[in-house]
């Protein structure tokens, strides 16, 4: 789940340019900080690299990452991002 | 019913003072979370990281973030590290510094900071203006941009600031764009851990002046624009000086080991006076 | 067992700044003033402190107020081409209420005039120096053995008041040999840390003005700042209120405590007809003509002048028909006297420049003058 705080947000749209996966688009409403809030449209495609929530300037962007994502099912391990960790 | 997380980077941050004076669009706030996930990187104890910065827009990130940090005057904030990091060598000194602080009325600090190899941390964004001010060209400023004093142009060459300071005798020198975020981060992280005198220039976008003077009014519209102008280093070996003209070379431009300057100065506390140098001696009664 | 030495005015001070706990020297070599740097290269390191040696005077200003922060007390020696150069980060010292020292060993002025000769005409810079207002302290000795113990008291008064503390020596003194006695036991006064970390205000708006201070690295996450501040230490530059409320406390914590910081000397005043008034090297002179005179003559000595003893200097100078200033400068502190004396006697003024001491003899020269009015 990505979670874009909208007190924070000041519209400057940079995460629709940095996402690899173009999963926000732009809020055609205006909130009342006369911002265009960016909305995630595609959150299928998101891969949970993590990029906007660096790139946000504002630190208005959080990617809610469940406990261990990187696992499929059970232990199936997808991808370990720990991985060099590990070695 | 999964709790609401908050985002990684606000439990550094000063939450009382958010959200922070940056223009909307500002890279200076995406180099706040670069540097902290980069600290995360490098395991640093958060605590221990003290801060300083000259005067500028990027010289505010200290106020935000949550540990001890010292906002000094214009350009100077080298040598109040220098006296921090040789006062108390225990302590990781990160200074964030502009382009103006730092090329311009702090260039002498800079490259005599290099020059002693002394063991801080240096953030250099580079926006090529000057923001607080209201748009004047700074030393950065690529020639033929507009600011609000160079309204026919820049006529003078800019300066390159990593390979500036490689060139004084810096161990660790590296430009990044806020483009690369993810090469500035490991960036930032190796400049924290190298033991010496690392200096990190991160080339970021100012759309409400650089922008708004020459023809690029939105952040995305700069940032695709410093994407596409950046080569990195080792293509930039290979390519003529006529060609590079106006790109931003990023990479590394130093990576090197040598003496530190509060090692060497314990070094001779040791051998004179048989102890390492005296730390937070001012509260002893008795020395 | 007191000691005795008989050393240079600058090694003096080098030695009172190490008696009084001074870890930390930034500097740059200046005429006259580098025997300090000089013999604070050789002598730091033995007592586990750090010189460095900055690229300039700005610097050097910069790294004491930043050792300052990490813990050290900290000091930088110049003179005034490079005290002028440093304005900029004493104002930034006096906003962020560090304790810091500097000495400086005047010499001809101004700009680069007379490297190798004394004056006094530094004074005015000391107090007026950088933009703004504050309240500094200055101290000014006129013996090698003060400039030992007023360096001491110098590092004392600042982190008692929590604000930068001026030694204006002279060339004279500087490089003046003379005997000097270090007693055993010198006091200095330690920095307090403040006790609680949670709930600490930095910068709080309290009493006497003055809050402890804390170290960088101990935890309490300050943020120090030369923008005007609220007690939390966070910038606040619009609000006249904050900037009212920090700047009358950053100059109330000196002025309200003034009786406990001014000093002064003085000798025959309460019935004398002419009182002369000196400070620093001169003072030599001044004791000398006293002695000679065949006058009722007294005279006061001015320690510390800034901030300046106006009630002191009123008093002593009640019954007094005339008062004689003796400086090295054409008028400094001979308008502060006038104003202290408030009309009450006619102040006058001897201030010879060109580098050569006042004499006794051009002193009382100058008493004829007066007395022939």
């Amino acid at each position: 789940m990505i979670i874009i705080d909208e007190n924070l947000c000041k519209g400057c749209h940079l995460c629709l340019f940095m996402c690899y996966k173009n999963v926000y688009a732009i809020s055609p409403e205006i909130n009342k900080k006369g911002v265009q809030l960016p909305f995630v449209k595609f959150e299928e495609r998101c891969t949970k690299c993590g990029t906007c929530e660096v790139a946000c300037p504002d630190q208005a962007i959080t990617v809610d990452l469940v406990e261990n994502w990187w696992m499929k099912e059970d232990n199936d391990v997808n991808f370990n991002p720990n991985f060099t960790k590990e070695k | 019913m999964s709790e609401h997380k908050q985002n990684r980077f606000l439990p550094y941050l000063r939450e009382d003072r958010l959200p922070h004076i940056f223009c909307p669009g500002c890279g200076n706030g995406a180099i706040i979370n670069a540097f902290l996930a980069a600290m995360e990187k490098a395991e640093m104890d958060f605590d221990n990281i003290a801060m300083v910065s000259g005067i500028g827009c990027s010289s505010r990130i200290p106020g935000y973030l949550k540990c001890d940090s010292l906002h000094t005057t214009h350009g100077r904030a080298l040598s109040f590290a220098t006296g921090l990091k040789t006062a108390n060598k225990d302590l990781d000194v990160v200074v964030f510094t502009g382009d103006g602080d730092a090329a311009s009325i702090g260039g002498n600090h800079l490259i005599h900071a290099a020059r002693r190899n002394i063991n801080l941390t240096v953030i250099c964004i580079n926006n090529n203006i000057y923001g607080m001010t209201g748009g004047q060209i700074s030393p950065t400023s690529p020639k033929g941009s507009f600011g609000t004093t160079a309204p026919y142009g820049n006529q003078d060459a800019p300066f390159k600031l990593a390979e500036l300071v490689a060139a004084a005798g810096a161990t660790y020198s590296a430009r990044w764009t806020t483009v690369q975020i993810e090469n500035l981060v490991l960036s930032i992280k190796d400049g924290l851990k190298n033991p010496g005198f690392s200096f990190i220039e991160v080339a970021t976008q100012c759309p409400t002046y650089f922008g708004r003077k020459n023809k690029l009014k939105t952040p995305t519209a700069m940032a695709a624009v410093m994407k596409a102008n950046t080569v990195f280093k080792s293509a930039a070996d290979r390519m003529r000086a006529k060609d590079l003209e106006g790109k931003i070379v990023v990479g590394e431009f130093a990576n090197t080991q040598k003496d530190e300057f509060t090692e060497n100065l314990e070094k001779i506390s040791i051998e004179k006076s048989g102890s390492k140098t005296v730390i937070n001696s001012a509260y002893e009664s008795e020395l | 067992m007191a000691e005795e030495f008989f050393i240079q005015g600058n090694e003096a001070c080098a030695k009172g700044a190490i008696a009084a706990g001074c870890r930390f020297f930034a500097g740059y070599p200046i005429t006259p003033s580098t025997e300090i740097a000089e013999t604070l290269a050789r002598e730091l390191p033995k007592v586990g402190g750090s010189f460095v040696q900055m690229e300039d005077e700005i610097a050097s200003a910069g790294a004491i107020i930043g050792g300052s922060w990490g813990g050290a007390k900290s000091m930088t020696a110049t003179s005034g081409p490079g005290i002028s150069l440093m304005q900029e980060n004493i104002g930034y010292a006096f906003m962020t209420e560090t304790p810091i020292v500097f000495v400086n060993v005047q010499r001809g002025s101004p700009s680069t005039a007379q490297p190798t000769m004394a004056a006094q005409g530094d004074m005015m810079q000391a107090r007026w120096g950088s933009h703004g207002d504050y309240e500094p302290i200055a101290l000014s000795p006129s013996s090698v053995q003060e400039f030992f113990d007023f360096t001491i008291k110098a590092f004392n008064l600042a982190e008692e008041y929590r604000v930068p503390v001026f030694v204006m020596a002279d060339e004279v003194i500087g490089h003046m040999r003379e005997k000097i006695v270090v007693e055993d036991n010198i006091e200095i006064v330690p920095r307090k840390r403040p006790e609680k970390v949670d709930g600490h205000i930095p910068f709080e708006n309290i009493e006497n003005g003055t809050t402890p201070m804390p170290a960088f690295g101990d935890g309490f996450n300050i943020h120090v700042t030369g923008l005007t501040h609220d007690e939390r230490g966070y910038p606040d530059t619009n609000n006249p209120e904050t900037h009212d409320t920090l700047i009358q406390r950053i100059c109330d914590k000196i002025l309200n405590n003034k009786d406990k910081i001014c000093s002064i000397k003085s000798e025959n005043c309460e019935d004398a007809d002419i009182v002369i008034v000196s400070y620093g090297a001169p003072v030599r002179s001044v004791v000398e003509a006293v002695r000679r005179c065949d006058r009722k003559v007294g005279y006061i000595k001015i320690d510390t002048p800034w901030p300046f003893p106006d009630e002191q200097i009123a008093e002593l100078t009640a019954n007094a028909k005339d008062v004689l200033v003796v400086e090295m400068n054409l008028g400094q502190m001979y308008y502060e006297v006038d104003r202290a004396c408030k009309k009450n006697s006619n102040v006058h003024l001897l201030g010879v420049i060109g580098g050569l001491l006042p004499t006794p003899d051009e002193i009382l020269e100058k008493i004829d003058e007066i007395g022939g009015n």
